[in-house]
């Protein structure tokens, strides 16, 4: 029998600003099945191998100070900064289009702004990427090569946003451009940004390589670029602003799981 | 693990863990997670207290808040995932990614999708109501004042009741007290 103890006494419900309307019958027969279930499959055995699973789990995690740990973060955030960067390269090229895009491109951006912009980008990337590692203790050594697109899926979701920040900030924005910047979503932002993006490489690889190439980019790291964007922009933007963002709170998670993610830096 | 003193008056992670662990499955359960999406966020979130023991002055409230956030991260991250390996899920919403067992009965998967379409903010209140806590209790978990815990109860049971149907007794409200 489940235990109702859990819920018998219900605690809040006569607000002093008005009474609150009891459950519905189907969600008291919701809570009484949850109470069977818990009840039924977590016996004191099984809560004792819980217990004992998590405790093996925490002892090999490694801690944030591993070498190997601080090596893998080390080389995405090179690595990230690199791609990142050159998304915003692109971004800049694309004058063309409506939307913020436009706004964009109406402002000089210095090689100072798309260092800041990179770097405030992939710095948000790391932050919650770690707490994508760390969630990841089933991560096996044939996922590792996905690493790099994971850690690129975590700066893409940031990069509206700091380009968002940065527009802001920028003076000489007009009042026009600074009351659609405040009162578009995030996620719609997010969604020109990815448009633009894929269209950019995806289409015009030709005039993307035109635009890397006198930022001081190789061949190879201009392929490399084409490709590893392609695969990001098309995780993010088949899901596009209907996918939340990843939960990011500031939990107490400081340690992450080092990997080695083979990066040829 | 050492043991601490903390004011939860809980001496071991040990006695702690075998106390929670099934109310931390409940919580997420009550927020619209299935057996085994809950059991995952109830065993991160002790992984954490785990690791954060010697720190954590209130367990109980800090693994709840915990266990919450996890399954909110889970969600999102199994997505993710989905899409990485393009396995599924191309327009699909965040709560038709959350695969439920074939075995439920349609009514349990009538009213955990209705749970998953309220606001976060409702879906935490009623929740934790069911854990046993009082306003007081989870305005302080949850960093809210009493009052708004009241008003996301209030607002999330209407919903409820909207989507489900009349409450227990007809148009029956509460008569217990705060």
């Amino acid at each position: 029998m489940p235990n109702r103890m859990w819920r018998d006494t219900d605690p809040i419900t006569q607000a002093s600003d008005g009474p609150i309307l009891a459950d519905p019958p189907a969600v008291t027969r919701y809570l009484d099945a949850v109470e069977a279930t818990v009840a039924d499959r977590l016996s004191a055995d099984a809560v004792q191998h819980r217990l004992d699973q998590i405790k093996q789990a925490a002892e090999s995690m490694p801690r944030s100070a591993d070498p190997e740990w601080d090596l893998l973060i080390e080389e995405l955030a090179r690595y990230g900064y690199q791609v990142v960067r050159s998304w915003i390269l692109i971004l800049q090229f694309a004058n063309e289009h409506d939307g913020w895009l436009r706004l964009l491109a109406g402002q000089s951006l210095t090689a100072r702004d798309a260092d800041m912009v990179a770097s405030e980008t992939v710095a948000r990337g790391i932050n919650s990427f770690r707490s994508e590692i760390m969630r990841m203790r089933r991560w096996s050594e044939q996922r590792v090569p996905e690493l790099r697109t994971i850690f690129l899926v975590e700066c893409a979701w940031h990069l509206p946003t700091v380009c968002r920040y940065w527009l802001l900030k920028t003076e000489q924005l007009s009042s026009d451009a600074q009351e659609w910047l405040l009162s578009t979503e995030d996620t719609e932002a997010r969604a020109e940004l990815f448009e633009i993006l894929k269209g950019r490489v995806h289409y015009e690889l030709v005039r993307v390589a035109g635009v890397l190439e006198p930022a001081g980019y190789t061949d190879q790291e201009i392929t490399e670029i084409i490709e590893v964007t392609r695969e990001v922009f098309d995780v993010v933007g088949e899901s596009g602003p209907a996918t939340p963002p990843a939960d990011r709170i500031n939990s107490e998670l400081s340690d992450g799981e080092g990997h080695d993610a083979g990066l040829d830096q | 693990m050492a043991e601490t003193g903390n004011p939860d008056g809980v001496s071991s992670f040990d006695e702690f863990f075998v106390a929670e662990y099934p109310r931390l499955v409940r919580v997420a359960m009550s927020a619209g997670a299935t057996f085994p999406q809950a059991e995952e966020a109830a065993q991160e979130a002790a992984l954490q207290a785990f690791r954060s023991w010697d720190r954590l002055t209130n367990p109980s409230a800090w693994s709840r808040k915990a266990v919450l956030h996890e399954y909110y991260k889970a969600i999102a991250r199994d997505l993710r995932e989905l899409e990485l390996t393009h396995k599924a899920l191309r327009k699909g919403s965040v709560a038709d990614l959350a695969a439920d067992s074939t075995e439920e009965s349609d009514e349990v998967h009538r009213v955990r999708q209705a749970i998953r379409r309220l606001p976060r903010a409702q879906r935490e209140v009623f929740a934790l109501i069911y854990d046993g806590y009082g306003a007081p209790e989870i305005a302080m978990i949850l960093g809210k004042t009493p009052e708004t815990v009241r008003s996301n109860l209030r607002e999330a049971r209407r919903r409820l009741v909207r989507e489900l149907g009349e409450p227990t007794g007809g148009d029956e409200e509460s008569t217990e007290e705060v």
